[in-house]
């Protein structure tokens, strides 16, 4: 087959105040048609600016320096603006990261798909041409109800719906490429699955290549042909996906693997790639990752090696790459290299249990909706209801769910971060739905909050001294010694240089600002931590560091956390036990090898079988569960309404008895119960 | 030798304190980095620092406009007698052109008066002619020839001048420099002009010798013309606009000094606390801003016009009573004119207060009180800025358009608004007065350029999240 896209020597520049820097630094790789090519890497690697330079959409302080990219025989760089303008929608075609943002939302969907058909009509068309071409493209991406959706605002759809619309918009013009710029990261699991083989399925009826964009291995591995890692703005390796899943051959993609915690063990540590990405700024002489690389020599530091072929579908850009495939193999190995074992007060199941520290009985919270003429409450959100569990001193329970389950809500009413509306939170024998206000600054004290998105979780006005000191204040924490001495002691708990303090947040990479949310939660000695998405926001490695970090201050300190996640990887590694949330509902909970290792609830299938697995000979269960699930699990039922189960609009298994009643708590074994009636 | 007797107004000590607020911020701010590092950026900034060179000269000025003192007309009983005039250091600068009147209106530039008067000639024979102005010119033999060479030789050498002053002063600053810096002159000049971390510096040069090219020319052809004309009683424009920036610059700042509290500590109380706070704030500012601001601040001022006169013993001068009258004037403005920054920080607390770092707070059970002030209110900060210099400007305009309603200043008050008002009959004139209302419009809108394209700096440098976004 011949090449579609071929890009050769792609060089992007941009003009910081700070300094000149290659985002894109000699890009080279091609992409045939009817194939998936995947380009990964962690972010600020210059995959997002390879892809719109592609589209020559650059933002204004980026150019294009040199190199060639061609389309289908055609030079893109030699285009004039309106020129390529007829290329984008109709040649390629792309779509982004966050379907909500890429809508524009005072727009109906009919209007705004017709609007990407028009653009890609060469002359004047019929209005009923327009009208068939977005039914027939809505039709092509299965959009459910598609003859209701076109007079629908963006709001009135969910993301995977929204995400559907932005595909057919990008298919207005019939590409040649589509490229796909994290077209799944914004989304849950199991929509990420539809959406995914929507693509494929889209990618086989016409003959289409598709460029991917993504740090997730997980989804390469379930949809890609060829794929290339890109490190600091270079392509480090490419190779055919079964291959390179078989064998990485550079030593940064090795690493990229030993950090996932799919396969981790409970009680090992997660292989780091320690520091961070260099600074682009810089001239760079020898190899990019050299700093980082375990495996570097002298000649890593003088030369920058070449993208190497090692056979005819791989390269690499690595002097000893030979030397580094030997001594790895990605593949499940009893210990892993540097063969760290965490000391961790195992709690396996046939220990007895340590005392509980949290205990939440029956508990409801409910968020008032408003409506009608004068803002009347005329309802309630259920977003938790009925929910009861139990952690113990020093354990690590895991919430599980897709987002809006209800699983924030939930860590912030055991926080008292939100009134709960009925029920109890029983913390260390006090119960803090009912506290009262002269006992707050105890419980405070005693429990604090780690949040997902360190961007926002961090006063950026505010130095991080100041940060970490305000809760001691606050609480008039006595310890000994001078204050400043306490926030370096957390600073260097957490792995930061004592003059981290005089800063301000926005200094800090993502990893490092997690690094001090969490000093900010342990400024106060906690006992129990809430993690809430404390890793999502940021990379592969980085999350390894965060992880690996958590653990080692559970030990240390006999933390208890409860850690709210949508990656399952993430709660297999971390948790003792697990919790699976569905609309505000507890569904299944147990002992995290039990509940993981055989699901009972159908929402639990249905949630594992979506997750991608970064290994493509590797399943995470016994996949009997057919993937049927998925046909319809993008539609819900509004919380509240259904007096039955409510996951019964989705399940496979439904019965008569299920849309009426709902399933109580039954026992699989001691340490698993199910909210079904199956069981 | 005359003995002076200094005698400030209200309104003298508020712009003094201010100006050592400034100064104590300024040495507070030096002994800190992390509080010095946001200004550095502003230094660097060459449009900032061009538009604070100029707000610098119009700041001089009114400074120089605030320290008045009497003057000792004679001594009876071994007790000195003073005048009942006050005046500033500003007049005594101006005194020249402030003493020179002449009999009515005259253009910028002119020997003669703008309008023809009946004056006996020397026959005794009754005249209709445009006499000579008594001090505009006088020194011009044949006004007509010479006037235009005349005009041109002096400008010439007032340009010249300016070279030669700003050169020397360059010059100065250079050596200063280069003994600092331990570089050679030589090498820091070829910096100077091409060096991109020197270009703030060089616009501040530029902006100098621009004002310089401008300025001394006008300052020595100010000496032999009125430069700016001179209104309707005679008085030079020029004189009044340099007196009207005081007036501008009070209005301005006091005004904004009083919106600020206000509208910050009720915008960011009724964001973050919401409920019944929140109801009860929304309620005044709603109720407030849907009054005609004109009709609100007219029926103030007209209250406070009768007290003033009610109690004449409380303001013993003129200019007392003038000066409590200003003041009050930017009191009512800055209570009528909060709403708007009000409402904007309401707006942005609420977003705020739904942030991570907020409920990371509560978490650490910080106070209300403290998550307000430590966590939102430097977050709005920037909004705060801004609004303040919009306001800023928005204020001085305000001022010119309350004192053309007659509602503003006292009339014996010079401002740019008490000059505009007059030019309303000037330019129903025929041929037009055009010249006060240019100078007004032109000095206004120097000032308020130079402050908001400073602000802009400011803000530039201020926010954290724009220095983030650079990659």
């Amino acid at each position: 087959m011949s090449n579609l896209l071929k890009v050769e020597d792609l060089q992007a520049r941009i003009d910081a105040p700070s300094g000149r820097l290659f985002p894109v630094d000699r890009l080279s790789f091609s992409i045939r048609s009817g194939e998936t090519f995947a380009l990964v890497g962690e972010s600020g690697c210059g995959k997002s600016m390879t892809a719109l330079s592609i589209m020559r959409l650059l933002p204004e302080v980026a150019h294009i320096v040199g190199g060639l990219i061609e389309l289908d025989g055609v030079n893109l760089l030699s285009l004039s603006e309106s020129e390529m303008r007829a290329q984008r929608g109709r040649r390629v075609g792309i779509i982004f990261q966050d379907p909500g943002l890429s809508l524009n939302p005072v727009m109906t969907i009919g209007k705004q798909i017709a609007e990407a058909v028009l653009s890609a009509s060469t002359s004047g068309v019929a209005n009923n041409y327009v009208h068939d071409k977005v039914m027939s493209l809505l039709q092509d991406v299965q959009m459910p109800n598609p003859e209701q959706c076109v007079h629908e605002y963006p709001f009135q759809l969910s993301g995977g719906m929204k995400q559907r619309a932005m595909i057919a918009m990008a298919l207005a013009g019939d590409p040649l490429l589509l490229i796909a710029d994290e077209p799944t990261t914004a989304l849950d699991v199991t929509v990420q699955k539809q959406i995914l083989q929507l693509l494929k399925r889209l990618q086989r009826a016409r003959d289409m290549a598709i460029l991917l964009i993504t740090h997730d291995l997980g989804v390469v591995a379930e949809v890609a042909d060829h794929i290339a890692v890109m490190y600091a703005g270079q392509i480090i390796e490419t190779s055919t996906v079964a291959d390179f899943f078989k064998q990485p051959h550079h030593p940064y993609s090795q690493k990229l693997f030993k950090s996932l915690p799919d396969r981790a063990r409970h009680d090992q540590q997660l292989a780091v790639i320690p520091g961070a990405v260099p600074d682009l700024s810089q001239d760079f002489i020898g190899c990019r990752f050299v700093e980082r690389c375990d495996h570097h020599q002298e000649r890593c530091f003088q030369q920058l090696p070449l993208l190497l072929a090692t056979n005819e579908s791989r390269q690499v850009r690595c002097h000893f790459w030979k030397d580094t495939v030997v001594c790895s193999s990605i593949m499940p190995c009893p210990a892993l290299d540097d063969g760290k074992h965490l000391v961790i007060t195992q709690s396996t199941e046939n220990l007895v249990p340590a005392p509980p520290l949290l205990q939440v009985k029956q508990l409801k919270l409910y968020y008032p909706r408003y409506g009608g003429l004068f803002r009347r409450e005329i309802g309630v959100m259920k977003a938790v209801e009925d929910v009861s569990l139990t952690v113990a001193q020093g354990q690590t329970l895991g919430l599980v769910g897709e987002s809006g389950c209800g699983k924030s809500s939930l860590g912030k009413a055991i926080l008292r971060l939100l009134k709960p509306t009925a029920g109890q939170v029983v913390f260390n024998g006090m119960d803090v739905a009912q506290i009262a206000a002269s006992d707050m600054p105890s419980f405070r004290q005693q429990a604090q909050i780690i949040f997902q998105d360190p961007f926002a979780s961090l006063n950026p006005r505010i130095r991080i001294g100041e940060i970490l000191a305000e809760g001691i204040e606050s609480l008039k924490i006595i310890h000994s010694g001078d204050l400043q001495d306490r926030v370096e002691q957390l600073l260097h708990m957490v792995g930061l240089e004592p003059s981290a303090k005089v800063r301000y947040p926005h200094e800090f990479s993502g990893g490092q600002r997690q690094r001090i949310a969490i000093a900010r939660a342990l400024s106060v000695n906690p006992s129990l931590i809430v993690c809430d998405e404390p890793t999502s926001a940021l990379d592969v490695s980085v999350q390894a560091q965060i992880l690996n970090l958590l653990r080692q201050l559970q030990s240390e300190k006999q933390l208890t956390y409860v850690f709210i996640s949508h990656n399952i990887s993430v709660v297999r590694y971390m948790a003792d036990e697990i919790a699976v949330m569905y609309l505000g509902r507890i569904v299944e909970r147990g002992a995290t090898a039990s509940v993981l290792g055989s699901p009972k609830h159908p929402y639990t299938q249905t949630l594992l079988a979506a997750v991608p697995a970064a290994y493509p000979a590797q399943q995470l269960f016994d996949k009997a569960v057919d993937t049927l699930h998925l046909a319809h699990s993008d539609m819900r039922l509004p919380a509240g309404k259904s007096a039955g189960c409510a996951f019964y609009s989705r399940c496979t298994f439904a019965r008569a008895e299920c849309s009426q009643l709902q399933p109580v708590e039954r026992k699989v074994n001691v340490h698993h119960t199910v909210n079904c009636h199956l069981y | 030798m005359t003995h002076y007797r200094l005698d400030f107004l209200w309104s003298d000590y508020l712009v003094w304190s201010i100006v050592s607020a400034v100064i104590i911020y300024a040495w507070y701010v030096q002994k800190y980095p992390h509080l010095l590092s946001p200004w550095k950026l502003v230094v660097c900034n060459s449009r900032g620092m061009a538009a604070a060179t100029v707000f610098l000269v119009f700041i001089v000025i009114s400074c120089a406009d605030s320290i008045h003192y009497r003057s000792e007309l004679s001594v009876q009983d071994g007790k000195s007698v003073y005048s009942t005039e006050l005046n500033s250091a500003l007049d005594l600068i101006l005194e020249p052109i402030k003493k020179n009147r002449e009999k009515t209106y005259s253009a910028p530039f002119a020997t003669h008066l703008f309008s023809k008067e009946t004056v006996k000639n020397e026959l005794g024979h009754d005249q209709r002619i445009f006499p000579r102005l008594r001090f505009g010119g006088t020194h011009l033999a044949d006004p007509v020839a010479d006037w235009l060479p005349d005009i041109f030789k002096k400008s010439l050498s007032g340009i010249l001048m300016a070279c030669v002053i700003w050169l020397f002063g360059f010059l100065v600053v250079l050596s200063v420099m280069s003994r600092l810096k331990k570089t050679p002159i030589k090498k820091l000049c070829a910096s100077i002009w091409s060096d991109s971390s020197m270009s703030a510096f060089r616009a501040v040069c530029i902006t100098i010798a621009i004002m310089l090219l401008i300025g001394v020319p006008l300052v020595y052809l100010a000496s032999y013309y009125h430069v700016f004309g001179t209104d309707k009683v005679g008085q030079d424009v020029c004189y009044q606009a340099l007196k009207s920036i005081r007036t501008g610059m009070v209005i301005g700042l006091l005004a904004t000094i009083v919106t600020l509290p206000i509208a910050v500590l009720l915008g960011v109380m009724a964001g973050y606390l919401r409920g019944w706070v929140d109801d009860c704030i929304q309620y005044i500012y709603t109720t407030l801003s849907s009054i005609p601001s004109v009709l609100l601040i007219a029926a103030s001022v007209l209250m406070m016009q009768v007290y003033i006169e009610n109690h004449t013993e409380l303001f013993p001068s003129a200019e007392s009573r003038a000066d409590i009258r200003l003041l009050a004037l930017c009191v009512i403005l800055g209570m009528t004119s909060w709403t708007g920054l009000c409402r904007l920080l309401r707006g942005e607390s609420m977003r705020l207060r739904e942030l991570e770092y907020i409920q990371a707070a509560h978490a650490i059970a910080v106070s209300d009180w403290r998550i307000m002030m430590q966590h939102i209110l430097p977050n709005v900060m920037h909004i705060v800025i801004m609004a303040l210099v919009m306001d800023f400007s928005g204020l001085v305009l305000a001022e010119a358009v309350l004192s053309y309603v007659g509602v503003g200043v006292d009339t014996s008050m010079m401002s740019f608004g008490t000059m505009i008002n007059s030019a309303r009959l000037e330019m129903a004139r025929e041929p037009m007065v055009w010249w006060s209302l240019s100078v007004a419009f032109t000095f206004m809108l120097l000032l308020v350029l130079a402050a908001n394209i400073f602000a802009d700096a400011v803000r530039e440098a201020f926010d954290p999240r724009l220095k983030a976004k650079v990659p």
